[in-house]
């Protein structure tokens, strides 16, 4: 058996290699290999993987990327995984890379996806336009059509007709996936101690270059890892961390909540793999089960819109519940539209609720912890402050 | 003798540049701006002028001494005449701190004046040529000097330190904005005086030496077009066409400097440029730096501040760096809040610095991506310039991002602004 530190060592060489040296070497081990990138939030990776390619998430450059040219495509007062993931682009990263999906997520990453073109003009790009009405009729059958032209745009990329029974073995495959998951994310609200969040987050983070089935055998080796191995558990309090689906926190943030005390017990980092709350049918129409899944099925974030305002928070509250979570912080990138324009209506749910908040920003390369292990920490001694009032 | 000056009113530093008739520096001067951008005017413009006199002596001696025996001369008189500027503002400074004492209070007095003497007694050998300082201000060189030797002082004389320390800072604003007596001909005699005596063996016709000396002195330098620029640029008692931005100041004394300048970076005290500019020095395509100050020179002087060290003295710290701590924040602001919390982690100094340059750097460079990239030649100016660790930071990552670019960098670029201001003046004349 695999030894947790050895899991964890794999998976830090994975998430601090900028050069996706593993997914190149993928590529080059059989002649005829394709790679589509994909930004936050959500794509349906099942369609890629089903025509023989490797899906690849992108989230910006992390920690360690010096930005030196990304600057000059965008304002100051915008985020910074654009501007880090332009400069992976122009510093040859990506040269690897045969097409990108850019979610509707917000404005900025429409925007890229327009660089991206004009960039890479031999690069299949697609704006992955995902619907925002959730009527059957309406968002379900645009759905479906946008589900279709994202098929063909990927047929052509990897030069041959996707056919259904590949999608539905795409399907199986991720929502094998998609319980080991979970399966940490259970694991990991049960026995904190034994699953730190820095290490559940870099092997989630290896699940965006790593093939889908080497993924799932890297979990089942980490939970039988972590369970055989004793941790001291601590007196930490337990809470929920909300906002960060897109713009990634760096590495020492996540750690530095842990340290001051908080246990994260559920979050929104990568979503990509949590996005569908069931498994997908793997009988029938693949493409209607997809948008099926998407429609009925799908988690809860600020980049989808909730028409109905009472039902805003529903989720948040629902999985602070299930956690068993004290708290909730709303940890968000500096200048993220959607996570901090939604963040007000979250924060009022969550006081009728009585269940306590607090926020901050980070950005990617955010260097100081000080700040977040002191907001941290105050929340963690309060929350037990009045616990025992 | 007509001249063109140019003023570069920068948020650290105060810069004049003379021009002569054939458009040859003459001499320029630099002093602290000291938020107060009158006096530093007038105290950068005498320094320029005073050196421009050095300038005439020199030609004057020309052929009379080899070059060794002559730079050592000028290199002398130089330091003599800073000697003399130094005693008269220190003559000053110790009657405006007499003047605070209250009658009665001997004791303290007594104890003023042995700090004064003391310091008068070493100061030869601080302005001494090839000495190091940490700064050229009188601020900073007086300001250390009295805090240092007052504490030994007080402490002899058991009376507190503070009482000394008191009597410094009510007066060296006084002190500060009150330019130095004119005077030149008294204290180019005695600073000639000095030289001399310091260099026995020199051969040198003594009245030949004198008249030279005497037309430098005698020589009128007026004032013929005055263009100002830099950060305090309208409070300038100029008109409007005598005030020109900072940023054409800076192209343009680039390309004076390096006629093949095609962009141009300036690091300042508050600000970043990235400057493209045409074959002729005209501004074509410019960036800033947005929203705030974060990775300007002045982040680096809060940095020094922070770790008891003269501004100087950082980059060649930096450069003793065994590796380089990632800083992403420059923000000028958090400056000091950044490095405790560094050295709390353990890290070194040296390669915290290293990091800290390092941060500038990128800073910069992605301002200059932002203004069109980096065009053959590239000249660097400003007062980060003279920062070999910035320097050094710059040099790798312009090859690294640009290839193989001439990289420009004069050891007076401090002045390019006030060299573009003057050329300014002098087209202004000349059209």
């Amino acid at each position: 058996m695999k030894e947790v530190s050895e899991i964890v060592e794999y998976c830090q060489g994975l998430y601090d290699d900028l050069e996706f040296t593993a997914v190149r070497e993928w590529k080059d081990a059989e002649p005829g290999r394709r790679v589509i990138g994909y930004l936050p939030v959500y794509v349906p990776r099942e369609l890629i993987h089903a025509g023989g390619m490797l899906p690849l998430g992108i989230l910006g450059g992390g920690e360690n990327l010096e930005v030196i040219h990304g600057d000059a495509y965008y304002q100051s007062y915008i985020c910074r995984i654009p501007r880090s993931t332009v400069e992976l682009a122009v510093t040859n990263r990506l040269d690897f890379v045969d097409g990108m999906l850019f979610p509707s997520i917000c404005d900025v990453i429409r925007n890229l996806s327009g660089m991206w073109k004009l960039m890479l003009p031999d690069v299949y790009v697609r704006y992955f336009d995902v619907p925002q009405n959730y009527r059957d009729d309406i968002g379900g059958s645009y759905y479906v059509e946008e589900l279709k032209e994202l098929k063909q745009g990927l047929e052509g990329v990897c030069g041959r007709k996707i056919g259904d029974d590949d999608i539905r073995r795409s399907i199986g495959i991720y929502n094998d996936n998609r319980k080991l998951v979970n399966a940490v994310y259970d694991f990991r609200a049960k026995q904190p101690w034994k699953a730190p969040s820095s290490e559940v987050y870099i092997l989630m983070r290896a699940g965006m270059v790593l093939p889908v089935e080497e993924h799932s055998q890297l979990i089942q080796d980490y939970l039988a890892a972590a369970e055989a191995e004793n941790r001291p558990m601590r007196d930490n309090c337990r809470i929920v961390v909300q906002g960060s689906f897109c713009e990634q926190p760096p590495l020492s943030l996540i750690k530095s909540i842990e340290l001051a005390g908080c246990y994260i017990v559920d979050d929104d980092y990568m979503l990509v793999a949590r996005w569908l709350l069931e498994d997908v049918p793997t009988a029938g129409d693949p493409i209607a089960n997809l948008a099926e899944s998407f429609i009925k099925h799908s988690t809860e974030t600020a980049a989808k819109y909730e028409p109905d305002g009472s039902r805003k928070g529903k989720h948040l509250i629902g999985t602070a519940r299930s956690r068993a979570a004290e708290g909730v912080i709303f940890a968000a990138p500096s200048f993220c539209d959607p996570a901090l324009l939604d963040r007000p209506m979250l924060a009022n749910a969550l006081s009728r609720e009585n269940i306590p908040h607090i926020s901050f920003k980070y950005a990617e390369n955010s260097g100081q912890m000080q700040p977040i292990r002191e907001q941290a920490g105050t929340f963690a001694d309060t929350i037990k402050l009045w616990s025992e009032a | 003798m007509k001249c063109y000056i140019g003023i570069d009113l920068g948020s650290t530093t105060t810069k004049a540049l003379l021009l002569d008739e054939n458009f040859n520096a003459l001499g320029h001067g630099i002093t602290n701006s000291r938020s107060n951008y009158e006096t530093a005017t007038a105290v950068a413009k005498q320094e320029a002028r005073t050196a421009a006199r050095l300038t005439l002596f020199r030609r004057g001696l020309s052929g009379m001494l080899d070059s060794g025996g002559l730079e050592a001369l000028m290199d002398d008189l130089e330091s003599n005449i800073r000697l003399e500027q130094f005693l008269e503002q220190l003559g000053d400074l110790r009657d405006t701190c007499s003047s605070y004492i209250k009658n009665g209070d001997g004791g303290v007095r007594e104890a003023l004046n042995e700090v004064f003497d003391r310091i008068e007694t070493e100061a030869p050998e601080m302005f001494k040529r090839g000495a190091r300082r940490k700064s050229d201000f009188f601020r900073d060189i007086a300001g250390s000097r009295v805090m240092h030797i007052g504490e030994e002082v007080a402490k002899d004389a058991g009376i507190g330190f503070d009482t000394i320390i008191n009597l410094y800072d009510k007066s060296i604003i006084d002190v500060e904005n009150r330019p130095p007596e004119g005077g030149t001909d008294v204290k180019f005699a005695r600073a000639f005086a000095r030289a001399i005596e310091g260099a026995p063996d020199m051969e040198l016709d003594e009245t030949k030496t004198k008249a030279a000396l005497r037309q430098a002195i005698d020589t009128e330098l007026e004032e013929a077009y005055v263009v100002g620029t830099g950060y305090g640029r309208v409070t300038l008692p100029f008109p409007k066409e005598h005030i020109r931005s900072e940023i054409l100041c800076h192209g343009l004394g680039a390309h004076i400097m390096y006629p093949n300048t095609r962009t141009v970076l300036d690091i300042g005290g508050q600000d970043t440029k990235a400057i493209q500019v045409d074959p002729q020095g005209i501004v074509e395509n410019f960036q800033m730096n947005d929203r705030c100050a974060a990775g300007c020179g002045r982040y680096l002087g809060y940095i020094a501040d922070e770790m008891n060290m003269g501004l100087h003295e950082l980059g060649p710290m930096a450069m003793k760096a065994t590796k380089s701590v990632r800083i992403n924040s420059t923000c000028t602001v958090f400056a000091g809040a950044e490095l405790r919390d560094r050295l709390a982690l353990g890290e070194k100094r040296e390669d915290i610095l290293a990091g800290l340059h390092r941060a500038i750097i990128l800073r910069a460079m992605s301002i200059i991506s932002r203004s069109g990239g980096i065009s053959d030649q590239f000249t660097f100016t400003g007062g980060v310039a003279n920062n070999e660790a910035a320097v050094k930071e710059l040099k790798k990552l312009v090859v690294e991002n640009y290839g193989d670019v001439t990289v420009n960098i004069d050891p007076a670029s401090i002045y390019t602004g006030a060299l573009g201001a003057a050329t300014f003046a002098r087209r202004a004349v000349e059209h």
